[in-house]
C-alpha cells in the first residue's frame, strides 16, 4: 500500500511545514498538489527538482471558490485524492484585550474555517473512493496556551475539536483523520509571516513591554529550533501508514514533553510549571517582563 | 537562522536508520562520519550524491580498536565531534527459554556494550570540547516487552537504564544523552536485520508456530509502515537543537500513544490488553497462534 | 495461601536476601534447595537448625553444568520444583564511561544470563506439571537509572524486559513470572561483596570524588534502613500465595516511594528531583559532590 504513489493535496505549501511536507512526499514518489495563494511567486522554489510529481496550484483557503477549483483540478489531473494535508494557517501574537474583531475573525477564517472548507471540498471524492486520510496540522499550542498566545491557541484548540468530531463522522467511509502537533520549528511562521496585534505594532498596548519581550524571546528561541523537515517527514509517514491512525501525533521533543506534562499534571500544576519555566522564549520572556506592566 | 555544520558519527550506517540519518544530516549541510562493518561493500550507496558531507569509515561496535580508530578518523578529519548517534544493533527472535548463553551475550555485546565502547572512545574529546551529544537509538522495546522478542527487549531495556545513568554522569561536562524511542517503521530489520535463535532456525522450537506467526506478522505489517526517513529527520533535529535535550525523544506515529497507554495502566491491565490482542502483526499473531494451538491440544 | 509445603530452588543462598529467605521459607515448613558457589564454606550457617528443610547444593550460575546438576538433584530429591527464586546477583559501581568490556560482560553473565540458565533448566519440569513460579529478584534499579550504577541498572532493566516477555511466553502452562524490586537494603552487597570498576578501585576515575561519595551514601542508606528480612518475607509470601501474582512487586519503603514517584512524574520532573538532592544517602551524596566540585 505504501509503495503505490498517493495523491496528496497540501494547503499552505508556499513555505514552512507545508512546503517541507510537499517536498518530502514528492521525494518519496507521491503525486503532490502544493496549494498556495501565489503560485507564480512562491511555486518555483517549492517544486524545484520535482517537476514530474509536484505541482504548485493556486488556492486561498479563505476563498471557497479557489478551494473548489484546486480540488477539481486535482481530480481532473490524478482522478483521486488519497490524502489532504490541512496546513494553511498563521501565527498572530497579541493579548486577548488587544485583539480586534477583525484580527480574531481573520485568523479563525484561515486557521479553522479554511481547514473545514478544504475538508468539505475533498470529502465527496474520498467517500467515493471509500478511503482517504485527512491530516490536520495543529500545534503544541493546540494543547496549551499562555499570554499573548490566546488568539492563536483558540484556533488550534478549535482544530483539535473539529478533528475529533470529524473522526467519528467520516469513519464509516474508511476515511481517517489525524491531528499533527508540532512544537516550535524554525519556519517563516515565526519570522517574516509572524503577525502581531495592531495595538502592539502601534505601541499603544497596555501589555507593550511583556509582549515585545515575548516576541523577541520567541524569535530568538525559534532561531535555535530545528527546521520543518522532520514535521514534513512525519506527515509523509502518516500519508503512507496503512495502520489505523491515532487521534494525535506530537512531533519533536517539545511537543512530546508538553504531551506528557499535560497527561501527568493537573491544570493547576501545569499552570504553575509554565509560570516557573524561566525560559527565554514563550512564555518565560513574557513573565520575566511582567513587572513592566502598570498595575497601579 | 542558519545552523553551523555539525560533525556527527553514526554507527550501523550501512542501511536502514543509520544510512538515512547520515544522508539527512548531509542534506542539511552537516558532516557525517558514517561507520559500518564493511565500507567497501556498503559505503558507496550511502555516500552517493553527498561526497562532500559523508565520510565512510570502518567500525564494528563489538571491536574496541575499530571504534577507537573511527573516532580518531573523525577527529583527524574534522577536529571535533559534536554528536554520536549510537544506532548499530540487531534484533533476535526466539523464546527466552531457548536462548543460548552466547546468543544473549552476543546481542548484548552489540546493542549495549557497543554503545559503551563508543562512549569510552568519544568522551575524552567531548570533555575537551566542553560538550557534545550522545544520541542512543532505542525503541518501544526498551519500554515494553513481548513474547518471542524478549532478548531484544532486554537489550533495549538495558540501553535505557544505562543511558539514564550516563546522562547524570556526563552532564557536568556539558555532554547530553538522549534516547530516541523509535516506534513502528519499515526497515531492513524486519526482513534481514533480525536473527533467529538456533532452535528456531533449525525448526525444533517448542514455540515454532507462534514465533513463525510473529515473523510473518511483522513482515506483513511492515509493508503498511513508513520507512526510516522521519526517524532520520528527528535525529538530525536533535543534532541541531540549541536547547537542552530531554531524556527521551519519541518518534513514530504510534510511539506517544503506546507510551501514554502504558503510563496510564497498571502492569496487569496492560498485560491483559496485550494478551487480548489478535491483530495479524505483533503481538496478536503470537497470542492468536498460541490460542489455536491450545485448543488443538498442541500446547 | 497454600499450606502444602512447596519445593523452592533458590540461587545465591549463601548470603543476603538468599540466605534469609531460605531460612524464612524453612521456618514456614517448605523444602528449599539452597544453591551457592561454595557450600562447604557457606552452607552450614544457612542450613543449621533446618537440616530437614534445607538442602544446600553447589551451583555457580555462570556455569551451566552446575546449574543443570543442581536442578537435577532437586528433582531427584523432591520430584518437582514449585518455585524458582533467581536471586544470585552482583553489584558493579563505576561510571559508564569507564566500564571495561569484561567487567560489564561478567556482570551480565551473573545478573542476566545466570537467570536465563536457571530458567532453561527448570521450565521443562514446570511445563510437564503445568504449574510453577519464577521469582526474579530485580531491584528498584530495574526501573530507574542513576549515576555510577549504570551497568547494574542495565542488567536489571534487561532482566525486567526479559521477564515481561517470559511471562507472556509461559502463561499457556500456568507458569508465573514475577519481578521482586527491593530498594537499598543492608546486605553484603554494600560491603564485602561490593564490586568496584577498576578505574574507581584504583583511584584513577574521572568521577573519583562523586563516586566515593556515592558509595558512602549507599552505606548510609543501608545502615538506616531495614535489613533483608522484609525482602525475604515477601519472597516467602510470594512462594505461598495462590492468587495470580503481579508482574512487579516493589519491596521496602524506599523502593515503593521511588517507583511510585517515578511512575507519576515526567522524565524531566524526575531528573530535576534527583539533581536537587543533597542528602547524605543515595543519590544525594553523588549530586552534592558534583555540585561542590563544580563550584570554585
Amino acid at each position: 500500500m505504501v509503495n503505490a504513489p498517493q495523491v496528496v493535496f497540501v494547503t499552505g505549501a508556499s513555505s514552512g511545514i507545508g512546503a517541507a511536507a510537499a517536498r518530502e512526499l514528492a521525494a518519496r514518489g507521491h503525486r503532490v498538489i502544493a496549494t498556495m495563494r501565489n503560485p507564480k511567486r512562491d511555486g518555483p522554489a517549492v517544486t524545484r527538482g520535482y517537476k514530474k510529481n509536484l505541482e504548485a496550484v493556486r488556492c486561498d483557503v479563505t476563498d471557497r471558490a479557489t478551494v473548489d477549483e484546486a480540488v477539481a483540478f486535482t481530480l481532473e489531473r490524478h482522478g483521486r485524492i488519497d490524502a489532504l494535508v490541512n496546513n494553511a494557517g498563521y501565527l498572530l501574537l497579541g493579548t486577548i484585550e488587544d485583539l480586534s474583531d477583525d484580527e480574531i475573525l481573520s485568523q479563525f477564517d484561515t486557521n479553522v474555517v479554511g481547514s473545514m472548507r478544504t475538508v468539505q471540498a475533498v470529502l465527496p471524492a474520498m467517500r467515493e473512493q471509500g478511503s482517504g486520510t485527512i491530516i490536520n496540522v495543529s500545534s503544541a499550542a493546540g494543547r496549551m496556551t499562555g499570554p499573548a498566545f490566546g488568539g492563536y491557541s483558540a484556533t488550534k484548540y478549535a482544530i483539535e475539536a473539529v478533528s475529533e468530531a470529524l473522526r467519528f463522522e467520516v469513519a464509516p467511509w474508511g476515511i481517517k483523520v489525524v491531528i499533527v502537533e508540532p512544537g516550535t520549528h524554525r519556519t517563516e511562521a515565526q519570522f517574516d509571516n509572524l503577525r502581531v496585534a495592531q495595538a502592539v505594532l502601534e505601541g499603544r498596548s497596555l501589555y507593550q513591554g511583556p509582549v515585545e519581550a515575548l516576541i523577541e524571546g520567541h524569535r530568538r528561541y525559534a532561531a535555535g529550533r530545528p527546521g520543518p523537515r522532520s514535521v514534513g517527514s512525519i506527515i509523509a509517514d502518516l500519508v503512507e501508514t496503512g495502520d489505523p491512525l491515532p487521534v494525535r501525533v506530537p512531533v519533536g521533543d517539545e511537543a512530546a514533553q508538553i504531551f506528557s506534562m499535560r497527561a501527568a499534571m493537573t491544570d493547576e500544576e501545569f499552570e504553575t510549571a509554565l509560570r516557573n519555566l524561566g525560559n527565554e522564549g514563550f512564555p518565560g520572556a513574557y513573565f520575566a517582563a511582567e513587572h513592566e506592566l502598570n498595575t497601579n | 537562522m542558519a545552523i553551523d555544520p555539525r560533525v556527527t558519527i553514526i554507527t550501523g550506517a550501512s542501511r536502514g536508520f543509520g544510512a538515512a540519518i547520515a544522508r539527512e544530516l548531509a542534506e542539511r549541510g552537516h558532516q557525517a562520519v558514517a561507520t559500518m562493518r564493511n565500507p567497501d561493500r556498503d559505503g558507496a550507496a550511502v555516500v552517493k550524491g553527498y561526497e562532500g558531507n559523508i565520510q565512510v569509515t570502518r567500525c564494528d561496535v563489538t571491536d574496541t580498536s575499530t571504534v577507537e580508530s573511527a573516532v580518531a578518523f573523525a577527529l583527524e578529519r574534522h577536529g571535533r565531534i559534536d554528536a554520536v548517534v549510537n544506532n548499530a544493533g540487531y534484533g533476535l527472535i526466539g523464546a527466552i527459554e531457548e536462548l543460548q548463553d552466547e546468543e544473549l551475550h552476543r546481542l548484548m555485546d552489540t546493542n549495549v556494550t557497543g554503545v559503551i565502547r563508543m562512549v569510552r572512545a568519544v568522551m575524552p574529546a567531548m570533555r575537551r570540547q566542553g560538550g557534545g551529544k550522545i544520541l542512543n537509538v532505542s525503541s518501544l522495546a526498551g519500554r515494553i516487552s513481548g513474547p518471542a522478542f524478549g532478548g531484544y527487549c532486554g537489550s533495549k531495556h538495558a540501553l535505557e537504564g544505562l543511558s539514564e545513568a550516563l546522562r547524570y554522569e556526563v552532564a557536568p561536562f556539558g555532554v547530553e544523552v538522549s534516547l530516541i524511542t523509535v516506534g513502528a517503521f519499515r526497515t531492513s530489520i524486519q526482513w534481514t536485520g533480525n536473527e533467529l535463535t538456533r532452535t528456531l532456525r533449525e525448526g525444533r522450537s517448542l514455540y515454532q508456530e507462534p514465533c513463525e506467526a510473529f515473523i510473518q506478522g511483522e513482515k506483513d505489517r511492515a509493508t503498511l509502515l513508513p520507512g526510516p526517513r522521519s526517524v532520520a529527520a528527528v535525529i538530525a533535529d536533535a543534532v541541531e537543537f540549541a536547547d537542552p535535550l530531554p531524556l527521551r525523544i519519541p518518534v513514530g506515529f504510534d510511539t506517544s500513544r503506546v507510551e501514554a497507554v502504558r503510563a496510564k495502566m497498571t502492569d496487569d491491565e496492560f498485560a491483559a490488553m496485550i494478551s487480548g490482542m489478535r491483530n495479524t502483526g505483533f503481538p496478536g499473531s503470537w497470542f492468536g497462534t498460541v490460542e489455536r494451538q491450545q485448543k488443538e491440544g498442541v500446547l | 495461601m497454600s499450606v502444602a509445603p512447596q519445593v523452592v530452588l533458590i540461587t545465591g543462598a549463601s548470603r543476603g536476601f538468599g540466605a534469609v529467605a531460605t531460612r524464612e521459607l524453612a521456618d514456614r515448613g517448605h523444602q528449599i534447595v539452597a544453591t551457592m558457589r561454595n557450600p562447604d564454606r557457606d552452607g552450614p550457617a544457612v542450613f543449621k537448625g533446618y537440616e530437614k528443610n534445607i538442602q544446600v547444593t553447589q551451583c555457580d550460575v555462570t556455569d551451566d553444568a552446575t546449574v543443570q546438576a543442581a536442578v537435577a538433584a532437586a528433582i531427584e530429591r523432591h520430584g518437582r520444583i514449585d518455585v524458582l527464586v533467581n536471586n544470585a546477583g552482583q553489584s558493579l559501581i563505576g561510571a559508564v564511561e569507564e566500564l571495561a568490556d569484561d567487567e560489564f560482560r561478567a556482570l551480565l553473565d551473573v545478573n542476566l544470563v545466570g537467570c536465563l540458565r536457571l530458567i532453561r533448566a527448570v521450565v521443562p519440569h514446570m511445563r510437564r506439571r503445568r504449574s510453577g513460579k519464577i521469582l526474579n529478584i530485580s531491584s528498584q534499579a530495574g526501573r530507574m537509572g542513576g549515576p555510577m550504577v549504570g551497568a547494574y541498572c542495565a542488567s536489571k532493566f534487561a532482566l525486567e524486559g526479559m521477564s515481561e516477555a517470559l511471562r507472556y511466553e509461559l502463561a499457556p502452562w500456568d507458569i508465573q513470572v514475577v519481578l521482586v524490586q527491593p530498594g537499598i537494603v543492608q546486605t553484603d552487597h554494600l560491603y564485602s561483596s561490593m564490586i568496584l570498576a577498576a578505574a574507581l578501585r584504583e583511584g584513577l576515575s574521572v568521577y573519583q570524588g562523586p563516586g566515593e561519595a556515592l558509595i558512602a551514601g549507599l552505606r548510609k542508606d543501608g545502615a538506616r534502613r531495614q535489613g533483608p528480612r522484609t525482602v525475604a518475607s515477601t519472597i516467602a509470601d510470594l512462594v505461598e500465595i495462590e492468587d495470580p501474582l503481579p508482574l512487579r512487586l516493589p519491596v521496602s519503603d524506599d523502593a515503593v516511594r521511588n517507583l511510585n514517584q517515578r511512575a507519576a512524574m515526567t522524565d524531566d520532573e524526575w531528573e530535576a528531583r534527583l539533581w536537587a538532592m543533597r542528602d547524605e544517602g543515595y543519590p544525594g551524596s553523588y549530586f552534592r559532590a558534583v555540585a561542590e566540585q563544580a563550584s570554585p
